[in-house]
């Protein structure tokens, strides 16, 4: 089954081996891609972005068996590389060799899901128009066997006329031979062109594509590519500001043409592509519709249960519950390991230098900063376990099934429930969760609402007030049993609150800032599989990896700018309290009370609303400086809420603190942006500043009025 | 009587006949269809990139589909085309126009 070689390939060949060899790696989603990406490069793999786009870049080394080894650029999953969305945008720049800062890959390496046939050729017919070199990687052939099919790579190799082999990858069989067939192949001649360009589009295709080749230099084979994909689009949606003035007229004029003559160019030409893939598969075993969703087939007795319009919601809230509370109780550990790491490291700071601004600065501003971004990695590599976990499976479609009615009456996507649910937990790791949402708009929807879903930093401010405002009155029992007291309501209430606040903004924002086309929802009901612990594994690393780089730098250098803020000017003649009142993050606090007044807080909560932009438990602890309380996490919480209590406004007379104004800043908690992790961690998955400054905008424009109204209404209806 | 509607695909086993195949009449849509009814595509309607891509994946004139299920309260379906299964909103199945297959 190897493909023989042109009488020069073999001197080309080791020519070629000594070079470094650039192969593009495409498939559709779910085909096994990444499994293969993994097992051909282990972790030899590096995560970033192409420059402008938020579409992630992903590539590793393989060493190729004739020596030498090949960069591999993983290419996003995708169904087609007609230009939906900037995903494709990119692939289709990269394999045509016009992206910047990536060379023409000299190879494509198509992955194709054997129990898929039809729909994975698609996109081969589509690589086949560009005259790059192609070698078919055909997976999943392990599986569709069980279903009854047998795909043979030799008939598949003669039909098509590419080589073919047959992988799986997961137990790293078929890879030497796949490699040495990319390696023949870069020195082959790229296959022609499969489909057959019906008649009555010929001429238009034609002429597009000299005009391409003529004022746009490209090649004649990308030229066609790109002939076929412009006439496919409406002109109005093709970004086309890169081609010369007579090419874009053209277009359209061709476009008019076509109308005018009532030609559906798209469904001519789709439907020409899928008649070569009949063809190509009239020879290949092929699952019948019957065949694949036989009411007795093991997918669909699975599926029966967990899409079942009952069980189904049954089925789904128990693993999230199952998935949520091992998160939950699996990172306390971890947690408390890097919280006594910390304490160790800052203990043999202390015993090692002298007392100074230096040793300061190290051990509260850096070991600090250090800190608080590690503090999220327990919480990010479950979760991506996990997701990468269903999403291997297949369940995480189903998932989405289930939620999309919700999600989509608010403009979001169905798998936005992760991102939302995890949230809860914190919305860092959510936001990151949102990469599996395809639609840009969606995607910018969630992550634009995910931090308005109560996350558990919250929880010590609620303690807090709550512990010191509401009384412990019982709201609903049975009997001498309390099931419900007015601290838990608030609680509850606030937490609803962030919900609700996160639907009616998305639902806002899909109307608004970003309405247009509605977003699409197709999606894929892959079969299930057995989830690969290795892929979870990796995504996994990989995640905390990107996290850690891009947003730890900039978590751990704004920890050093806010210590120093709280820290300087220094009054070292005055106690504590004072210091820190004195200090910049003082005087900030001092200067937006003007701002803050109508809301019923004063400048001492403004220092610690000011500190919170470090993470929102911080509020606390500021506090507790402020209010010269020693430790006002344990025990001395009690000291803490006392002082809380007794505060007398100097100005007034009156009581700083009453249960209203507890509840505003609880509620002003709920709505507001403060935590810095999360403005990094936002600016990275949208690739810039723009959003994340939005964010904060929106989010305390609406804290904001939102506590205005709270309070000054209260106030008027006689409350507090 | 009505034979079950067959495509280039389905070619020799008409075994699996358990469910019963309905085939929707003429000016119905894919979002018109019950759970377990088919129907054979004549065209797509709309004009935009959402038409495009069901296209792409399969959504041809001329191919067969049939509705699995439909989410609750509204949700979205799931259908099978070419041996796999889809799943998409209503409004996305209602560009969709299905009829009698004559081939």
């Amino acid at each position: 089954m190897i493909t023989p070689l042109a009488i020069t390939g073999s001197t080309a060949a080791s020519e070629k081996s000594t070079k470094n060899l650039t192969v593009a790696l495409v498939g559709n989603p779910n085909s096994g891609k990444t499994t293969l990406f993994n097992a051909l490069t282990g972790m030899r793999q590096k995560v970033g972005n192409y420059a402008g786009v938020t579409v992630e870049k992903k590539e590793g080394r393989v060493h190729l068996p004739g020596g030498g080894n090949a960069r591999l650029l993983d290419l996003p999953g995708l169904y087609s590389l007609t230009p939906h969305s900037p995903d494709e945008q990119i692939a289709r720049e990269i394999l045509m060799g016009i992206q910047p800062d990536t060379p023409k890959p000299d190879v494509i390496l198509n992955v194709v899901d054997a129990s898929n046939l039809e729909r994975n050729l698609y996109m081969t017919s589509q690589l086949l128009d560009l005259g790059v070199p192609i070698v078919i990687a055909l997976t999943m052939t392990d599986s569709s066997l069980k279903e009854g099919v047998l795909v043979c790579p030799g008939v598949l190799e003669n039909a098509i006329g590419v080589p073919v082999r047959s992988v799986v990858a997961s137990r790293k069989q078929g890879l030497d031979e796949l490699l040495l067939a990319v390696e023949y192949a870069a020195v082959a001649p790229a296959a022609d062109a499969a489909w057959k360009v019906p008649d009555q589009i010929v001429q238009q295709i034609d002429a597009l594509q000299h005009a391409l080749e003529e004022e746009h230099h490209l090649e004649p084979r990308t030229a066609f590519s790109e002939a076929v994909s412009l006439l496919m689009q409406e002109s109005e949606h093709i970004p086309m500001h890169h081609l010369p003035e007579s090419v874009k007229s053209l277009v359209r004029t061709t476009q008019e043409h076509l109308a005018a003559e009532d030609i559906d160019f798209a469904t001519t030409a789709i439907d020409a592509r899928y008649r070569w893939i009949a063809h190509i598969t009239e020879g290949v075993n092929q699952p019948t519709n019957r065949q694949r969703v036989h009411p007795l087939s093991t997918n669909e007795r699975v599926d029966r249960v967990v899409m079942h319009p009952f069980w189904g919601y049954v089925i789904f809230f128990a693993i999230m519950t199952v998935m949520f509370q091992s998160i939950f109780s699996w990172v306390q550990g971890p947690m408390d390991w890097m919280k006594n790491g910390m304490d160790y490291l800052g203990g043999v700071l202390v015993r090692h230098m002298p007392a100074g601004d230096l040793r300061a600065l190290l051990k509260d501003g850096v070991l600090g900063g250090v800190g608080n971004t590690l503090v999220f990695l327990p919480q990010i590599l479950l979760l991506f376990f996990f997701v990468s976990l269903l999403e291997d499976t297949g369940y995480m479609s189903r998932a989405a099934f289930l939620m999309d009615k919700l999600m989509s009456k608010v403009g979001l996507h169905g798998k936005a429930f992760i991102p939302l649910l995890s949230s809860f937990a914190c919305a860092i790791p959510g936001i990151m969760a949102t990469r599996t949402i395809g639609d840009r708009k969606a995607r910018l929807i969630t992550i634009l609402v995910a931090p308005l879903m109560s996350c558990s930093a919250r929880l010590p401010v609620y303690f807090l007030m709550t512990g010191a405002f509401i009384p412990n009155k019982r709201v609903l029992g049975i009997g001498s049993h309390t099931l419900l007291t007015l601290p838990g309501v608030t609680f509850i209430a606030m937490y609803f609150m962030g919900m609700v606040a996160a639907f009616l903004i998305a639902w806002l924002f899909h109307r608004t800032l970003l309405k247009g086309v509605s977003p699409t929802f197709l999606m894929e009901l892959p079969p299930y599989r057995v989830p690969s612990l290795k892929t979870a594994f990796i995504q996994m690393i990989e995640r905390a990896g990107l996290f850690l780089k891009r947003a730890g730098t900039v978590i751990a250098a704004v920890s050093v700018v806010l210590w120093a803020l709280s820290t300087y000017p220094k009054h070292l003649d005055m106690p504590k309290d004072a210091q820190l009142a004195h200090s910049f993050v003082g005087q900030i606090g001092h200067g937006i009370e003007p701002v803050i007044r109508p809301l019923g807080f004063d400048w001492k909560m403004g220092i610690g609303i000011v500190s919170s932009f470090i993470a929102r438990e911080v509020f606390v602890t500021a506090m507790g400086t402020v209010y010269n309380v020693d430790d006002p996490e344990d025990s001395g919480q009690v000291n803490l809420r006392k002082k809380l209590q007794d505060d007398i406004d100097p100005r007034t007379g009156k009581h700083v603190y009453s249960d209203l104004v507890a509840v505003c800043l609880m509620v002003y908690y709920v709505l507001a942006m403060q935590c810095m992790s999360t403005v990094a961690v936002v600016r990275r998955e949208t690739n810039g500043w723009k959003w994340p400054l939005f964010q904060v905008g929106y989010m305390t424009v609406l804290a904001w009025m939102v506590t205005f109204v709270i309070y000054q209404g209260g106030r008027m209806l006689g409350w507090g | 009587m009505r034979k079950p509607n067959t495509t280039d695909h389905n070619s020799t086993d008409l075994e699996m006949q358990n469910e019963p195949m309905i085939t929707a009449p003429k000016g119905v849509t894919l979002a018109d269809l019950k759970p377990g009814e088919c129907g054979t595509i004549i065209r797509l309607l709309g004009n935009n990139q959402g038409r495009l891509r069901l296209l792409e994946m399969g959504l041809t004139p001329g191919t067969h589909v049939k509705v699995v299920r439909a989410a609750a309260f509204g949700g979205p379906l799931d259908i099978e085309v070419r041996a796999y299964k889809l799943s998409l909103r209503r409004e996305e199945a209602a560009s969709v126009w299905l009829g009698i297959a004559d081939m």
